[in-house]
């Protein structure tokens, strides 16, 4: 039986889907939800067998979502950069064929294996990224997948994405607790079930981007000059009842082109960054745009969202999903001001906090969005991709 | 000035004051960046704040540039005579 919520407010139609990926994180007793397409002031929803006690709470922490994403949101004309149709003639979703191939394996919510095809054709993206990068001269780095809970508190990640974290624990030093613990564990078909008790507290999560581990190295410190970084690595988003397939990964895989310096070196580096990727897009045969986007902030923080938009801070670019007749972003082009600076205290010799700013791709997503428009068949893929990557 | 436009300059004023926390004397030296609190959030915190004062919203693309007491007074103003 479906229950309804009165929205304070008439959900803008740029903000719909964003608003309705806020409602994953309701309540768990939230199976289903919609919102009325056309007036938008109503949402329907179902709730779990057993819990229909909840849906009034549940009703109105829907309207709270409403009210302070409304509140916080300003229309926004989207800038658009660049634009491309692609060469591809492809219009299937090739995830069904690549599992069936044992090119794909879903281990879970998020969670894929990927076989030899999908692993040669990021390889192949990671080798052509990087090779632009190299007009940045920037210091490759490797950096772990966990991240202090210090940093990302001192970054404000925590009150701003809390969300889309996924915290690490590990059972506490106490040997009856992992002698309990080695007896009673067991998976119960959907979790594992143990005394919670036993679980140590945070001290760090996975990291959401890699950018971060940068900056926490650079710390409260003095930079003599502007400076490059790239490395590639593991981030992790949960996203909930969003997560689907290679487009919404709970674990992905990220190469990153990290700078940080003076306002007009990172910006100059910023845009030499979009026109060179777009150059390799194109030689890659894509359909896609590169254009104003926004991060998803969490309800409080909604209008940082709005604060991107308004600075030009963040840029997406967005690949054709012809199967679906949408758009996924691929990768992001940022520009964080000094936030980071003055978080970290990150300072140029004369103690002015330093701005930064990233590009980064998803490689798992380039993956799916280049076979969305081309197909599994390297016979019709661009030569660019189809002569070097095997 | 007008005396309506003298108005606007000291509620902006005083909406900064109680944004920031800081007297009256020091509004003038406010501005983005300049301030602790005056980051990417307290930016949105204080339009939003400037915006339930005056009863008015701000388009996006206005936001970028009140970054200082006398932009927020100037865009105030021009809000006022629509």
């Amino acid at each position: 039986m479906y229950s309804t919520a009165e929205l304070p407010v008439t959900i803008p139609v740029d903000l719909v889907d964003d608003f309705l990926a806020k409602l994953h994180y309701v309540s768990e007793s939230l199976e289903k939800f919609e919102l009325l397409p056309d007036e938008r002031n109503l949402v329907r929803f179902k709730v779990a067998p057993g819990h229909q006690h909840d849906s009034s709470l549940i009703a109105e922490r829907i309207a709270e979502v409403a009210k302070k994403m409304c509140d916080a949101h300003r229309p926004a004309e989207t800038k658009v950069l660049v634009s491309r149709k692609g060469l591809g003639q492809y219009n299937l979703d090739p995830q069904p064929t690549l599992e069936r191939e044992g090119e794909l394996r879903r281990f879970g919510r998020g969670r894929y294996g990927l076989g030899p095809r999908l692993v040669a054709l990021m390889a192949f993206f990671d080798r052509e990224l990087t090779r632009t990068f190299l007009s940045f001269s920037p210091k490759q780095y490797q950096f772990p997948s966990l991240i202090g809970a210090d940093v990302l508190e001192r970054c404000k990640y925590l009150r701003s994405f809390p969300h889309a974290l996924t915290l690490v624990s590990h059972l506490r030093e106490d040997l009856a607790a992992v002698q309990e613990f080695a007896r009673s564990a067991k998976w119960d078909g959907a979790q594992l079930t143990s005394d919670p008790a036993h679980l140590s507290a945070i001290e760090c999560l996975l990291a959401p981007a890699v950018c971060f581990h940068c900056f926490a190295w650079l710390q409260n410190s003095q930079q003599q000059e502007d400076s490059s970084v790239t490395a590639i690595g593991k981030c992790f988003r949960y996203e909930s009842g969003n997560l689907e397939g290679l487009e919404r990964l709970w674990d992905f895989t990220m190469r990153e082109l990290i700078f940080i310096g003076s306002p007009d070196f990172v910006l100059a580096q910023r845009q030499k960054a979009i026109e060179g990727t777009a150059q390799l897009l194109d030689d890659w045969g894509l359909g896609y745009e590169i254009r104003s986007a926004t991060d998803p902030f969490f309800i409080e923080e909604y209008a940082s969202a709005t604060f991107q938009l308004a600075f030009d801070l963040k840029f997406e670019v967005r690949a054709d999903l012809p199967y679906k007749q949408k758009t996924l972003a691929v990768g992001s082009f940022n520009f964080h001001q000094d936030y980071f600076g003055r978080s970290l205290n990150i300072t140029n010799t004369n103690g002015e906090a330093l701005s930064t700013g990233c590009v980064g791709f998803g490689l798992e997503r380039l993956a799916l969005a280049f076979l969305a428009q081309h197909g599994l068949d390297n016979r019709n893929w661009p030569a660019a991709v189809a002569d070097n990557c095997s | 000035m007008t005396e309506n436009n003298a108005d606007i300059k000291q509620r902006v004023e005083q909406t900064l004051a109680r944004a920031f926390e800081v007297s009256p004397n020091e509004v003038a030296a406010l501005g983005m960046g300049l301030h602790p609190r005056w980051d990417s959030m307290g930016h949105m915190d204080l339009i939003m704040q400037i915006e339930k004062e005056f009863g008015l919203r701000f388009p996006t693309y206005e936001i970028a540039e009140l970054t200082n007491p006398a932009a927020i007074v100037k865009a105030v103003e021009r809000h006022a005579q629509k």
